[in-house]
């Protein structure tokens, strides 16, 4: 009870409050700019968070990608072109909407159902993760050595396209953790004589490299024409609001549990949840032949499971120290930051601090509706908002944002050089996610395994000798057979 | 530009095998069965076997698959020209930000970059908003957070 009512403090201090107010009409503001995503406001926004308390940070964080995750079926609907991944799934559906000239109820319905779907995502945090928390308690690194292979295997293999493409990008994140002196022994490793890379690589100019600059880069490039501007002038976005709920109660649900749960996977964020919601909606409608040609029913779906897949990815993230998408390894790294070591005696040292996460995420779904409605009613100004002006100001708030975690310009080079690589990454079909994830697991990965085997003396058997251990072990081991079985099952078939 | 997948698939075998090769480098832990040198190890296998994945994938489909294909933008000298002017203003800022101070710098930046994508004919207001971008940043992040953006030519006592 203490510690509840020390977390309706922290939270509802007006410094606080005003934080997550600016960070959420910044989120609002990027997640509405095609091609500027909900994980590039993130980035763009840890250098700032960098100087602020713990729960200020991260309630920050927490109000951006609310936002920005909404903001992004703002274009969808009114140009056909998503604001972030995130809400790729239904943009067609939207922008039939959009043309039937039905654009203030398709957004209205985006609005309420990603505020809905998104408080279902924070109580199944709020009330999960305590209680996973206690059960992650008992870990040791035996356990937390199986629970980072898990994260990272999934993070190859949910991350969409090519596995063998999501596992090079995996590799390049643990290659790029490994770099600056090993932690057991002390000798550096791919250093190359350089005193800047003893210490490692920080996460943050890579994040800012490979999210942002990757971004700007591909601005710079890109041939498609510029964005026009919607004429048609938005109206009551709550007009019959309140029946389409009413008649879709059961997508609502349905997107709120498949973003919970697909968001909690690790390497599967909202946008994998918001496709995955989309496809069971239309699998389970009474009428399927209407998707496509401008049908509420897999919009409340898909836009509920993007905004409940936020909340739920904190869920690993915070217990066990395994980021559930590229936004959650970002706030892997704030933890770090801010000395709150992620996993579950975060629970026990700080349980104020978590808890005033927890309350974070209800106050910026709830802020969401009336800045939503704003950001809605101002979309036309917002979407003529100059990007050949915008890009380059992002570009040195990368610079400037690489350049304040240490001071140092060597960060900036490595910003360059991850972002450069990120492109071509990209343009190659390689998804970036795993990287990031692999950058910020890799070190959970080593140490866990090397204090084990100094535990046990080197004997391999020892990751199997304790239950929990075993359990996920044999879980491990599966899901790494699984393509093996795949194959063979498919040979057999034949 | 794309690239066929056995062209990254064999560059990441290079880079596998410079990789281990590295790592022998690394000396034993005393007492113990595994050393700094296991994870670069793994690492550096599963990274030479995902290249081989990717050669054998991209043999098959070279005759639909070219090897490398220069991008639409290439083409284009603006583009061209854009992308340029972006990675010469990172490598000015790295390079002069010490010597020049961050305004001037960050100011040389936004105008380059603001002039590439915008035209030289809107130059008044590109410089307008370069400066004012430039003054805002280095206030929010200089003054309001500490961070101690280089001064350069630029008299500390200014701000």
């Amino acid at each position: 009870m203490e510690t509840t009512a020390l977390a309706f403090g922290l939270i509802f201090d007006p410094y606080v409050l005003g934080v997550m107010l600016m960070a959420g009409m910044f989120g609002m503001f990027m997640g509405a700019i095609p091609g500027l995503s909900a994980t590039m406001a993130t980035a763009l926004l840890v250098p700032v968070t960098f100087f602020m308390d713990p729960v200020p940070a991260l309630a920050a964080i927490v109000s951006v990608t609310a936002m920005a995750i909404f903001a992004g079926d703002i274009p969808g609907a009114l140009l056909r072109m998503p604001g972030t991944p995130a809400s790729a799934a239904y943009t067609d559906e939207a922008f039939a909407m959009t043309r039937k000239g039905k654009a203030e109820l398709v957004l209205g319905v985006s609005l309420t159902s990603a505020a809905l779907g998104g408080i279902f995502g924070s109580i199944v945090l709020a009330t999960s993760a305590p209680l996973l928390a206690e059960v992650a308690l008992k870990f040791s690194s035996f356990e937390y050595f199986w629970l980072a292979c898990i994260g990272l295997t999934c993070a190859a293999f949910v991350a969409g396209g090519s596995q063998v493409k999501g596992l090079v990008s995996l590799m390049m994140g643990l290659f790029i953790a490994t770099i600056g002196l090993d932690p057991i022994s002390g000798h550096p490793r791919f250093t190359f004589g350089v005193v800047e890379l003893m210490g490692g690589i920080n996460f943050i100019p890579v994040m800012i490299g490979m999210f942002a600059l990757a971004e700007v880069i591909r601005f710079v490039v890109s041939l498609a024409p510029p964005v026009q501007i919607p004429q048609q002038s938005i109206g009551n976005i709550f007009s019959g609001l309140g029946s389409i709920l009413r008649r879709n109660k059961m997508p609502l649900l349905r997107g709120s549990v498949i973003g919970t749960a697909v968001g909690a996977l690790p390497g599967a964020g909202s946008d994998i949840a918001a496709w995955i919601a989309y496809a069971t909606a239309k699998k389970f409608s009474r009428t399927p032949e209407k998707f496509g040609a401008g049908h509420p029913e897999g919009i409340v779906s898909a836009g509920a499971a993007n905004n409940a897949g936020l909340g739920s990815a904190w869920v690993p993230t915070l217990v066990f120290g395994i980021p559930g998408d590229s936004i959650t390894a970002i706030v892997i790294g704030v933890l770090y930051m801010k000395g709150m070591n992620p996993g579950p005696t975060v629970f026990l040292f700080h349980p104020e601090l978590i808890y005033a996460v927890f309350l974070s995420f209800f106050i910026a779904n709830l802020m969401l509706l009336p800045l939503g409605f704003v950001a809605i009613k101002t979309s036309r100004r917002m979407l003529s908002a100059p990007r050949e002006v915008l890009m380059p100001i992002i570009l040195l708030f990368c610079i400037v944002g690489a350049f304040a975690i240490n001071n140092t310009v060597f960060d900036v080079g490595v910003m360059m050089a991850l972002g450069l690589l990120a492109y071509l990454m990209e343009e190659n079909g390689f998804p970036i996610a795993p990287a990031i994830l692999g950058l910020v697991l890799g070190p959970l990965l080593e140490e866990s395994f090397m204090t084990s085997m100094i535990k046990a003396d080197g004997a391999l058997l020892a990751f199997f000798e304790r239950p929990i251990s075993a359990g996920l072990g044999i879980v491990t081991l599966l899901i790494w057979a699984s393509p093996l079985l795949g194959m063979l099952r498919r040979k057999r078939a034949r | 530009m794309k690239v066929n997948d056995a062209v990254t698939g064999g560059l990441l075998i290079v880079f596998a095998a410079v990789m281990a090769r590295e790592t022998l480098t690394f000396p034993e832990l005393s007492g113990q069965d595994y050393s700094s040198a296991l994870f670069p190890q793994i690492i550096a296998v599963l990274m030479g076997l995902c290249g081989l994945a990717l050669v054998a994938k991209g043999v098959a489909a070279r005759g639909t698959v070219p090897w490398v294909t220069v991008p639409e933008w290439v083409r284009s000298p603006g583009h061209v020209r854009n992308f340029a002017v972006l990675l010469v203003s990172m490598a000015f800022y790295v390079a002069a930000s010490d010597a020049l101070g961050f305004i001037p710098t960050a100011i040389s930046v936004l105008v380059a970059t603001m002039t590439a994508l915008r035209g030289v004919r809107r130059i008044g207001s590109t410089l307008a908003i370069s400066v004012a971008a430039a003054l805002i940043m280095q206030q929010f992040f200089g003054g309001l957070l500490r961070v101690p953006l280089p001064y350069g030519i630029v008299p500390p006592n200014l701000f």
